[in-house]
């Protein structure tokens, strides 16, 4: 007897998890745990100060479950979630400055890690990207996101997603160690 | 840049691309130029897809995320100490007025007895549709009817008697006054006014001529 996998979309998760299937939000958190604490921690640098984001906006997503308008995607409005708690996790200096060495901690230890040259000199560039661009090249390449969804998670126009990503990865290009890999 | 060349870049080498492709690259880009940018695109979604699965779900965490956020909203607000001493407060006054309304409205007016000198006692109603009242008056007068002497007597009270009998007394009192004539002339009719005596007849509205 053959077996059909049916995959559920995330909207119709978030319904059921409305109406009190607790099973559809642990379906939800395994799928978006990882690439949200991903993006989170890419934009604060502190995995511990991440973690603590990241269930802030899961406890949002608990609380506003019901108030989902089903029109919208799903992934964009948790990425919106986690892109205004990190909004506010900027605002405070001290997560900054943290953040920053936090970056240099990554980078030694992946460092150490990584064989492939080229690819330690793109990781290292794209951690030294400023937030703004790494924010759309993450949301890019971790979640493949269209440059108009980007645009919508972001509160930006849709030409200012595309001129970032150019610059990304022109940046990346410029960076001293991939000139020196070439 | 265009958003095609972001999308050629991000899914196809310059070998990969059609003869068309290849020209709309070239003229934005060289195709060295174009080889690294497609490179570097390439790595980072390998190294970013790398990352996120080096991550490992905490499945503690979420055991309390369904009760933290059925009660974070209600506790995890910061409130000064003025604040909620201003909330009991409004609270406690709101209480106390509140519970002052409703033992107002509850409470029952007292019962009040009231003496009274006398009291009636009703015990039988009458129900009528007329009242007559009654009044006679009895007046002399004299009327010009040949010398003969007739009590005439007239009252508010609305003749009772029938439309025939009525007709009937009319023709005795002219038989009583053709009488009369009749007695000037030398005829007696002594005994028969007799039949006449004490009765009342009405020979105008509420005049009412009687025999002496």
């Amino acid at each position: 007897m053959n077996k059909k996998s049916i995959i559920i979309s995330d909207e119709e998760l978030l319904k059921q998890f409305c109406e009190g299937n607790t099973l559809a939000f642990e379906n939800l958190y395994s799928r978006y745990y990882t690439k949200l604490l991903y993006f989170i921690t890419q934009m604060l640098g502190d995995t511990e100060n991440a973690k603590d984001t990241l269930q802030e906006v899961f406890i949002k997503l608990v609380e506003n479950k019901c108030k989902f308008d089903f029109n919208r995607k799903f992934s964009v409005w948790i990425y919106s979630i986690a892109n205004n708690m990190c909004k506010n996790s900027f605002k405070h200096k001290a997560v900054v400055k943290k953040a920053e060495a936090e970056i240099l901690h990554t980078y030694t230890k992946i460092e150490e890690t990584t064989t492939n040259e080229k690819k330690i000199a793109i990781r290292n560039a794209i951690k030294n990207l400023d937030i703004k661009h790494k924010q759309v090249f993450i949301l890019r390449h971790s979640y493949s996101f269209s440059f108009k969804e980007i645009a919508n998670i972001l509160e930006i126009s849709e030409g200012t997603v595309k001129s970032r990503m150019f610059n990304c990865i022109k940046k990346i290009s410029e960076q001293k160690e991939i000139q020196e890999v070439k | 840049m265009d958003e095609k060349l972001l999308q050629l870049l991000e899914t196809k080498s310059f070998l990969q691309l059609t003869a068309d492709e290849k020209q709309f690259v070239l003229q934005n880009i060289t195709e060295d130029e174009y080889n690294e940018q497609h490179s570097i695109i390439s790595i980072s979604s390998e190294i970013i897809g790398e990352e996120i699965a080096a991550i490992a779900i905490d499945t503690q965490v979420f055991g309390n995320l369904l009760k933290q956020g059925k009660t974070s909203s209600v506790f995890d607000y910061k409130v000064s100490l003025i604040k909620v001493a201003a909330v009991f407060l409004v609270t406690m006054v709101s209480y106390h007025l509140v519970m002052a309304h409703i033992y107002n409205t509850n409470k029952q007016e007292p019962l009040i007895v009231h003496n009274t000198d006398t009291i009636y006692k009703v015990e039988k109603i009458y129900n009528t549709d007329t009242v007559y009242l009654t009044k006679y008056k009895t007046k002399f007068i004299k009327k010009d009817c040949n010398k003969s002497t007739l009590k005439i007597a007239q009252s508010t009270l609305e003749s009772q008697i029938s439309k025939e009998k009525f007709e009937y007394y009319k023709k005795k009192i002219a038989y009583d006054l053709q009488n009369n004539k009749n007695r000037r002339k030398g005829k007696s009719l002594s005994n028969q006014t007799n039949i006449f005596k004490d009765t009342l007849f009405p020979v105008e509205d509420n005049v009412f001529v009687g025999l002496e």
